[in-house]
Protein backbone atom coordinates (compact mmCIF):
# COMPACT_ATOMS: atom_id res chain seq x y z
CA UNK A 1 0.00 0.00 0.00
CA UNK A 2 2.62 2.44 1.08
CA UNK A 3 4.61 1.37 -1.85
CA UNK A 4 1.88 3.39 -4.41
CA UNK A 5 1.80 6.34 -1.71
CA UNK A 6 5.28 6.32 -2.01
CA UNK A 7 5.94 6.12 -5.79
CA UNK A 8 3.17 9.09 -6.19
CA UNK A 9 5.12 11.42 -3.61
CA UNK A 10 8.40 10.94 -5.99
CA UNK A 11 7.31 11.18 -9.11
CA UNK A 12 5.90 14.29 -7.93
CA UNK A 13 8.76 15.45 -6.58
CA UNK A 14 10.83 13.99 -9.66
CA UNK A 15 8.93 15.97 -11.98
CA UNK A 16 8.88 19.27 -10.05
CA UNK A 17 12.95 19.19 -10.20
CA UNK A 18 12.99 17.32 -13.58
CA UNK A 19 12.49 20.11 -15.67
CA UNK A 20 14.48 22.75 -13.78
CA UNK A 21 11.19 24.82 -14.57
CA UNK A 22 9.64 26.98 -11.32
CA UNK A 23 7.05 24.38 -9.60
CA UNK A 24 7.54 24.89 -5.87
CA UNK A 25 9.66 21.82 -4.57
CA UNK A 26 8.44 19.71 -1.85
CA UNK A 27 9.13 20.70 2.03
CA UNK A 28 12.31 18.77 3.22
CA UNK A 29 10.33 16.99 5.91
CA UNK A 30 7.77 15.02 2.84
CA UNK A 31 10.88 14.73 0.87
CA UNK A 32 12.81 12.90 4.16
CA UNK A 33 9.97 10.86 4.76
CA UNK A 34 9.41 9.85 1.33
CA UNK A 35 13.64 9.10 1.06
CA UNK A 36 13.48 7.38 4.03
CA UNK A 37 10.52 4.55 3.52
CA UNK A 38 12.50 3.95 -0.01
CA UNK A 39 15.77 3.29 1.90
CA UNK A 40 13.85 0.97 4.60
CA UNK A 41 12.55 -1.07 1.51
CA UNK A 42 15.99 -1.26 -0.49
CA UNK A 43 17.60 -2.44 2.77
CA UNK A 44 14.50 -4.60 3.67
CA UNK A 45 13.72 -6.63 0.71
CA UNK A 46 16.70 -5.32 -1.98
CA UNK A 47 14.00 -3.22 -3.56
CA UNK A 48 15.19 -2.05 -6.47
CA UNK A 49 12.47 -0.68 -8.01
CA UNK A 50 13.09 1.61 -5.04
CA UNK A 51 16.31 2.25 -5.71
CA UNK A 52 15.43 3.33 -9.18
CA UNK A 53 13.51 5.95 -7.77
CA UNK A 54 16.05 6.89 -5.46
CA UNK A 55 18.37 7.43 -8.65
CA UNK A 56 16.06 9.63 -10.28
CA UNK A 57 15.66 11.84 -7.82
CA UNK A 58 19.46 12.32 -6.93
CA UNK A 59 21.18 11.21 -9.75
CA UNK A 60 21.17 15.16 -11.22
CA UNK A 61 22.96 16.30 -7.75
CA UNK A 62 25.72 13.32 -8.19
CA UNK A 63 26.12 14.85 -11.53
CA UNK A 64 26.64 18.10 -10.76
CA UNK A 65 28.87 17.01 -8.09
CA UNK A 66 31.19 15.26 -10.05
CA UNK A 67 31.17 17.93 -12.81
CA UNK A 68 32.54 19.97 -10.13
CA UNK A 69 35.45 17.95 -9.85
CA UNK A 70 36.29 15.65 -12.69
CA UNK A 71 36.17 15.73 -16.46
CA UNK A 72 33.27 16.43 -18.12
CA UNK A 73 33.58 13.21 -20.62
CA UNK A 74 33.78 10.83 -17.20
CA UNK A 75 30.95 12.02 -15.78
CA UNK A 76 28.58 9.53 -16.94
CA UNK A 77 30.65 6.02 -16.03
CA UNK A 78 31.14 8.00 -12.70
CA UNK A 79 27.46 8.98 -12.09
CA UNK A 80 26.79 5.39 -12.43
CA UNK A 81 29.82 3.98 -10.11
CA UNK A 82 28.50 5.98 -7.05
CA UNK A 83 24.88 4.94 -7.61
CA UNK A 84 26.23 1.33 -7.50
CA UNK A 85 28.50 1.95 -5.01
CA UNK A 86 25.44 3.15 -2.63
CA UNK A 87 23.32 0.58 -3.48
CA UNK A 88 25.68 -2.31 -2.44
CA UNK A 89 26.77 -0.10 1.05
CA UNK A 90 23.38 1.09 1.61
CA UNK A 91 23.03 -1.37 4.51
CA UNK A 92 25.65 0.66 6.67
CA UNK A 93 23.16 4.15 6.48
CA UNK A 94 22.17 4.55 9.87
CA UNK A 95 19.80 7.34 9.28
CA UNK A 96 17.56 6.06 6.04
CA UNK A 97 16.49 10.21 6.05
CA UNK A 98 20.34 11.08 5.53
CA UNK A 99 20.48 9.59 2.53
CA UNK A 100 21.53 12.64 0.46
CA UNK A 101 24.13 13.63 2.67
CA UNK A 102 25.31 10.26 2.89
CA UNK A 103 25.24 10.04 -1.19
CA UNK A 104 26.88 13.62 -1.56
CA UNK A 105 30.00 12.29 0.58
CA UNK A 106 30.55 9.14 -1.45
CA UNK A 107 30.62 11.26 -4.56
CA UNK A 108 32.96 13.57 -3.63
CA UNK A 109 34.83 10.69 -2.08
CA UNK A 110 34.62 9.01 -5.57
CA UNK A 111 35.45 12.09 -7.79
CA UNK A 112 38.72 12.14 -4.87
CA UNK A 113 39.54 8.60 -5.91
CA UNK A 114 39.25 9.29 -9.30
CA UNK A 115 42.32 11.86 -9.46
CA UNK A 116 44.18 9.67 -6.98
CA UNK A 117 44.21 6.77 -9.35
CA UNK A 118 44.14 8.90 -13.11
CA UNK A 119 47.26 11.54 -11.70
CA UNK A 120 50.19 9.33 -12.69
CA UNK A 121 48.79 8.26 -16.38
CA UNK A 122 47.61 11.92 -17.59
CA UNK A 123 47.97 15.64 -16.79
CA UNK A 124 44.80 17.32 -15.63
CA UNK A 125 44.39 19.91 -17.87
CA UNK A 126 45.39 17.60 -20.64
CA UNK A 127 42.00 16.16 -19.57
CA UNK A 128 40.12 19.06 -19.12
CA UNK A 129 41.40 19.91 -23.04
CA UNK A 130 40.20 16.47 -23.97
CA UNK A 131 37.08 16.68 -22.54
CA UNK A 132 36.63 20.49 -24.23
CA UNK A 133 37.02 18.96 -27.54
CA UNK A 134 34.80 16.28 -27.08
CA UNK A 135 31.77 18.17 -26.25
CA UNK A 136 29.56 20.54 -28.89
CA UNK A 137 29.72 23.79 -27.04
CA UNK A 138 33.16 24.85 -26.33
CA UNK A 139 32.11 28.49 -24.91
CA UNK A 140 29.73 26.25 -22.00
CA UNK A 141 33.25 24.38 -21.58
CA UNK A 142 34.74 27.36 -20.95
CA UNK A 143 32.63 29.00 -18.92
CA UNK A 144 32.58 25.41 -17.09
CA UNK A 145 36.03 25.49 -16.61
CA UNK A 146 36.56 29.14 -15.19
CA UNK A 147 33.91 27.46 -12.71
CA UNK A 148 36.35 24.67 -12.04
CA UNK A 149 39.26 27.58 -11.08
CA UNK A 150 36.74 28.96 -8.58
CA UNK A 151 37.26 27.92 -4.73
CA UNK A 152 35.62 24.57 -3.74
CA UNK A 153 33.46 26.28 -1.87
CA UNK A 154 31.65 27.93 -4.85
CA UNK A 155 32.23 25.31 -7.55
CA UNK A 156 29.51 22.73 -6.31
CA UNK A 157 27.04 25.38 -5.73
CA UNK A 158 27.12 27.15 -8.79
CA UNK A 159 27.22 24.03 -10.85
CA UNK A 160 24.02 22.54 -9.36
CA UNK A 161 22.61 25.99 -10.04
CA UNK A 162 23.18 26.36 -13.22
CA UNK A 163 23.89 23.37 -15.11
CA UNK A 164 21.58 20.60 -13.22
CA UNK A 165 19.00 24.04 -12.67
CA UNK A 166 18.70 23.08 -9.09
CA UNK A 167 17.50 26.12 -6.58
CA UNK A 168 19.35 27.03 -3.98
CA UNK A 169 16.97 25.44 -1.39
CA UNK A 170 16.96 22.45 -3.45
CA UNK A 171 20.76 22.23 -3.09
CA UNK A 172 20.95 22.58 1.12
CA UNK A 173 18.25 20.17 0.88
CA UNK A 174 19.68 17.32 -0.93
CA UNK A 175 23.49 18.12 0.08
CA UNK A 176 22.27 18.14 3.62
CA UNK A 177 24.44 21.61 3.34
CA UNK A 178 22.51 24.48 5.32
CA UNK A 179 20.72 26.87 3.31
CA UNK A 180 22.42 30.07 4.39
CA UNK A 181 25.65 28.40 3.55
CA UNK A 182 24.16 27.36 0.23
CA UNK A 183 23.06 31.00 -0.31
CA UNK A 184 26.17 32.78 0.58
CA UNK A 185 28.04 30.29 -1.65
CA UNK A 186 26.07 30.91 -4.54
CA UNK A 187 26.24 35.07 -4.64
CA UNK A 188 30.24 35.03 -3.53
CA UNK A 189 30.77 32.37 -6.32
CA UNK A 190 28.35 34.34 -8.38
CA UNK A 191 30.61 37.43 -8.27
CA UNK A 192 34.11 36.01 -8.48
CA UNK A 193 32.69 34.25 -11.91
CA UNK A 194 31.52 37.62 -13.21
CA UNK A 195 35.09 38.75 -12.48
CA UNK A 196 36.88 36.00 -14.23
CA UNK A 197 34.48 36.00 -17.38
CA UNK A 198 35.04 39.63 -17.89
CA UNK A 199 38.60 39.02 -17.50
CA UNK A 200 38.52 36.23 -19.50
CA UNK A 201 36.72 37.97 -22.41
CA UNK A 202 39.22 40.86 -22.19
CA UNK A 203 42.02 38.92 -22.68
CA UNK A 204 40.59 37.28 -25.61
CA UNK A 205 40.00 40.65 -26.93
CA UNK A 206 43.66 41.21 -26.55
CA UNK A 207 44.73 38.24 -28.37
CA UNK A 208 42.51 39.58 -31.71
CA UNK B 1 20.78 41.14 -5.21
CA UNK B 2 17.98 39.63 -6.93
CA UNK B 3 16.13 36.12 -5.55
CA UNK B 4 16.44 34.53 -8.85
CA UNK B 5 19.97 33.44 -8.30
CA UNK B 6 18.90 31.87 -5.00
CA UNK B 7 15.34 30.30 -5.98
CA UNK B 8 14.73 31.54 -8.78
CA UNK B 9 12.03 34.15 -8.04
CA UNK B 10 11.62 37.13 -8.50
CA UNK B 11 12.91 39.31 -11.66
CA UNK B 12 15.83 37.04 -13.53
CA UNK B 13 19.14 37.83 -13.36
CA UNK B 14 20.47 38.76 -17.13
CA UNK B 15 23.71 37.26 -16.12
CA UNK B 16 22.40 34.55 -14.56
CA UNK B 17 19.62 33.87 -17.32
CA UNK B 18 22.18 33.49 -19.62
CA UNK B 19 24.65 31.07 -18.05
CA UNK B 20 21.72 28.99 -16.86
CA UNK B 21 20.90 28.54 -20.93
CA UNK B 22 24.59 28.37 -21.75
CA UNK B 23 25.52 25.46 -19.35
CA UNK B 24 22.30 23.61 -19.25
CA UNK B 25 23.59 21.89 -22.20
CA UNK B 26 26.34 19.73 -19.69
CA UNK B 27 22.94 19.19 -17.28
CA UNK B 28 22.49 15.54 -16.62
CA UNK B 29 21.15 13.40 -19.68
CA UNK B 30 18.75 10.69 -18.13
CA UNK B 31 20.15 7.17 -18.44
CA UNK B 32 19.17 3.92 -16.56
CA UNK B 33 20.55 2.50 -13.99
CA UNK B 34 22.80 -0.20 -14.45
CA UNK B 35 22.16 -2.57 -11.51
CA UNK B 36 23.99 -5.80 -11.32
CA UNK B 37 22.17 -8.57 -11.37
CA UNK B 38 21.34 -9.96 -7.52
CA UNK B 39 23.00 -12.98 -6.50
CA UNK B 40 21.62 -16.98 -7.67
CA UNK B 41 20.06 -18.11 -4.88
CA UNK B 42 23.10 -21.53 -4.57
CA UNK B 43 25.63 -18.60 -4.85
CA UNK B 44 24.11 -16.89 -1.52
CA UNK B 45 23.66 -20.63 -0.13
CA UNK B 46 27.54 -21.40 -0.78
CA UNK B 47 28.63 -17.73 1.15
CA UNK B 48 26.51 -18.57 3.98
CA UNK B 49 28.06 -22.84 4.13
CA UNK B 50 30.80 -21.25 3.95
CA UNK B 51 31.04 -19.05 6.62
CA UNK B 52 28.74 -21.68 8.77
CA UNK B 53 31.93 -23.91 8.27
CA UNK B 54 35.12 -21.32 9.25
CA UNK B 55 32.45 -21.06 12.46
CA UNK B 56 32.48 -24.30 13.39
CA UNK B 57 36.01 -24.92 12.81
CA UNK B 58 36.86 -21.93 14.52
CA UNK B 59 34.17 -23.33 17.73
CA UNK B 60 35.65 -26.38 17.69
CA UNK B 61 39.73 -24.86 18.02
CA UNK B 62 38.57 -22.92 20.60
CA UNK B 63 36.93 -25.93 22.24
CA UNK B 64 40.16 -28.15 21.66
CA UNK B 65 42.05 -25.33 23.51
CA UNK B 66 40.58 -24.49 26.19
CA UNK B 67 40.43 -28.48 27.04
CA UNK B 68 44.21 -29.05 26.19
CA UNK B 69 44.78 -25.85 29.17
CA UNK B 70 42.25 -27.35 31.69
CA UNK B 71 44.35 -31.19 30.54
CA UNK B 72 47.95 -29.62 31.15
CA UNK B 73 46.75 -27.77 34.67
CA UNK B 74 45.25 -31.07 35.97
CA UNK B 75 48.05 -33.00 35.21
CA UNK B 76 50.56 -30.04 36.70
CA UNK B 77 48.60 -30.32 39.72
CA UNK B 78 49.18 -34.20 39.79
CA UNK B 79 52.30 -35.00 39.26
CA UNK B 80 54.50 -31.81 41.07
CA UNK B 81 53.85 -33.33 44.92
CA UNK B 82 55.48 -36.88 43.66
CA UNK B 83 58.05 -35.05 41.57
CA UNK B 84 59.35 -33.17 44.48
CA UNK B 85 59.07 -36.40 46.61
CA UNK B 86 61.32 -37.93 43.71
CA UNK B 87 63.55 -35.74 43.05
CA UNK B 88 64.50 -35.44 46.74
CA UNK B 89 63.74 -39.01 48.50
CA UNK B 90 67.43 -39.72 49.71
CA UNK B 91 67.45 -38.15 53.04
CA UNK B 92 64.29 -39.33 54.21
CA UNK B 93 64.14 -42.86 52.76
CA UNK B 94 67.87 -43.16 54.38
CA UNK B 95 67.52 -41.84 57.66
CA UNK B 96 64.05 -43.73 57.96
CA UNK B 97 65.52 -47.23 57.46
CA UNK B 98 69.12 -47.49 58.97
CA UNK B 99 67.39 -46.68 62.71
CA UNK B 100 65.85 -50.13 62.35
CA UNK B 101 69.07 -52.14 61.64
CA UNK B 102 70.84 -50.03 64.35
CA UNK B 103 68.23 -51.57 66.57
CA UNK B 104 68.00 -55.08 65.64
CA UNK B 105 71.54 -54.41 65.84
CA UNK B 106 71.81 -53.05 69.11
CA UNK B 107 69.80 -55.67 70.34
CA UNK B 108 72.08 -58.11 69.28
CA UNK B 109 75.16 -56.19 70.81
CA UNK B 110 75.17 -53.28 72.30
CA UNK B 111 78.70 -52.96 71.24
CA UNK B 112 78.30 -52.08 67.89
CA UNK B 113 77.55 -48.87 66.45
CA UNK B 114 76.98 -48.25 62.45
CA UNK B 115 76.60 -44.96 61.45
CA UNK B 116 74.10 -44.54 58.39
CA UNK B 117 75.61 -42.90 55.92
CA UNK B 118 74.84 -42.07 52.16
CA UNK B 119 77.01 -44.89 50.63
CA UNK B 120 78.94 -46.79 52.74
CA UNK B 121 78.25 -47.47 56.43
CA UNK B 122 81.10 -47.42 58.45
CA UNK B 123 81.09 -50.45 60.75
CA UNK B 124 82.96 -50.22 63.87
CA UNK B 125 84.43 -53.38 65.73
CA UNK B 126 83.04 -54.83 68.89
CA UNK B 127 85.27 -54.51 71.51
CA UNK B 128 84.75 -58.12 72.71
CA UNK B 129 85.30 -59.09 68.70
CA UNK B 130 81.91 -61.42 68.64
CA UNK B 131 81.77 -62.58 64.70
CA UNK B 132 77.78 -63.29 64.93
CA UNK B 133 77.40 -59.73 65.63
CA UNK B 134 79.15 -58.46 62.55
CA UNK B 135 77.29 -61.25 60.31
CA UNK B 136 73.99 -59.74 61.74
CA UNK B 137 74.77 -56.68 60.63
CA UNK B 138 75.95 -57.52 57.02
CA UNK B 139 73.02 -59.57 56.92
CA UNK B 140 70.93 -56.70 57.64
CA UNK B 141 72.70 -55.04 55.27
CA UNK B 142 71.97 -57.10 52.27
CA UNK B 143 68.24 -56.96 53.72
CA UNK B 144 68.42 -53.20 53.35
CA UNK B 145 69.70 -53.06 50.02
CA UNK B 146 66.78 -54.57 48.03
CA UNK B 147 64.43 -53.19 50.25
CA UNK B 148 66.03 -49.61 49.36
CA UNK B 149 65.97 -50.64 45.58
CA UNK B 150 61.95 -51.03 45.78
CA UNK B 151 61.64 -47.86 47.76
CA UNK B 152 63.26 -45.76 44.45
CA UNK B 153 61.55 -48.41 42.14
CA UNK B 154 58.00 -46.95 43.38
CA UNK B 155 58.29 -43.59 42.35
CA UNK B 156 59.47 -44.42 39.02
CA UNK B 157 56.56 -46.52 38.58
CA UNK B 158 53.89 -43.90 39.82
CA UNK B 159 55.41 -41.28 37.59
CA UNK B 160 54.87 -43.68 34.48
CA UNK B 161 51.46 -44.20 35.54
CA UNK B 162 50.89 -40.46 36.02
CA UNK B 163 52.38 -39.98 32.75
CA UNK B 164 49.92 -42.13 31.10
CA UNK B 165 46.67 -41.94 32.84
CA UNK B 166 47.24 -38.63 34.14
CA UNK B 167 45.84 -39.59 37.61
CA UNK B 168 47.24 -39.35 40.78
CA UNK B 169 49.78 -41.70 42.30
CA UNK B 170 47.80 -42.03 45.59
CA UNK B 171 46.45 -45.57 45.03
CA UNK B 172 44.89 -44.19 41.73
CA UNK B 173 42.39 -42.26 43.78
CA UNK B 174 41.64 -38.85 42.36
CA UNK B 175 41.42 -36.07 44.76
CA UNK B 176 38.91 -33.42 45.09
CA UNK B 177 40.77 -31.18 42.88
CA UNK B 178 41.48 -33.84 40.35
CA UNK B 179 38.03 -34.68 40.26
CA UNK B 180 36.47 -31.41 40.28
CA UNK B 181 39.40 -30.63 37.00
CA UNK B 182 38.03 -33.93 35.38
CA UNK B 183 34.15 -33.32 35.88
CA UNK B 184 35.12 -30.24 34.23
CA UNK B 185 36.91 -31.07 30.73
CA UNK B 186 34.26 -34.00 30.34
CA UNK B 187 31.85 -31.08 30.04
CA UNK B 188 33.94 -29.18 28.22
CA UNK B 189 34.03 -32.00 25.48
CA UNK B 190 30.48 -32.85 25.77
CA UNK B 191 29.83 -29.19 25.07
CA UNK B 192 32.19 -28.96 21.90
CA UNK B 193 31.09 -32.32 20.83
CA UNK B 194 26.88 -31.53 20.85
CA UNK B 195 27.81 -28.15 18.98
CA UNK B 196 29.99 -29.96 16.56
CA UNK B 197 27.19 -32.19 15.77
CA UNK B 198 24.84 -29.32 15.78
CA UNK B 199 26.89 -27.29 13.48
CA UNK B 200 27.02 -30.49 11.24
CA UNK B 201 23.52 -30.99 11.18
CA UNK B 202 22.82 -27.42 10.88
CA UNK B 203 25.65 -27.53 7.27
CA UNK B 204 24.01 -31.07 6.30
CA UNK B 205 20.31 -29.34 6.35
CA UNK B 206 21.12 -26.18 4.54
CA UNK B 207 23.36 -28.31 2.03
CA UNK B 208 20.00 -30.14 1.42
CA UNK B 209 17.03 -27.78 1.71
CA UNK B 210 18.77 -24.09 1.50
CA UNK B 211 17.64 -23.33 4.58
CA UNK B 212 18.60 -23.25 8.23
CA UNK B 213 16.39 -24.95 10.17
Amino acid sequence: MYEVEVTGDLLRIVSSNGGGQTAPAPSASAVDSVEARLVEAVRRDGDREAFGQLYNAYARMVHGILLARVPYAEVDDLVQDVFLHAFKKLGALRDPAAFGPWLAMITRNRAMDFHRRTRDTMELTDTFAAAARMTPQAEANEVLALIRELPETYREPLILRFVEGMTGPEIAERTGLAPASVRVNIHRGMKLLRERITQSGAAKERKR
Amino acid sequence: MSDYLWDKTGGPDEDAKRLEELLGNLAYQPRPLELPEPLPRHARMSHLLTWTRVGAIAAALLLMLLAGAALMSMRRQAVTPEQQATQQPSPQLQTETPPRYIAEASQEDDDVAIQPSNDSPEIKQPRNGSRSTVRQVALSRQRRQPSKRRVNEKPASVNQEIALNGVSSQGGELTDEERQAKDQLMLALRFASANLRYVQEQVREVGMTGKPR
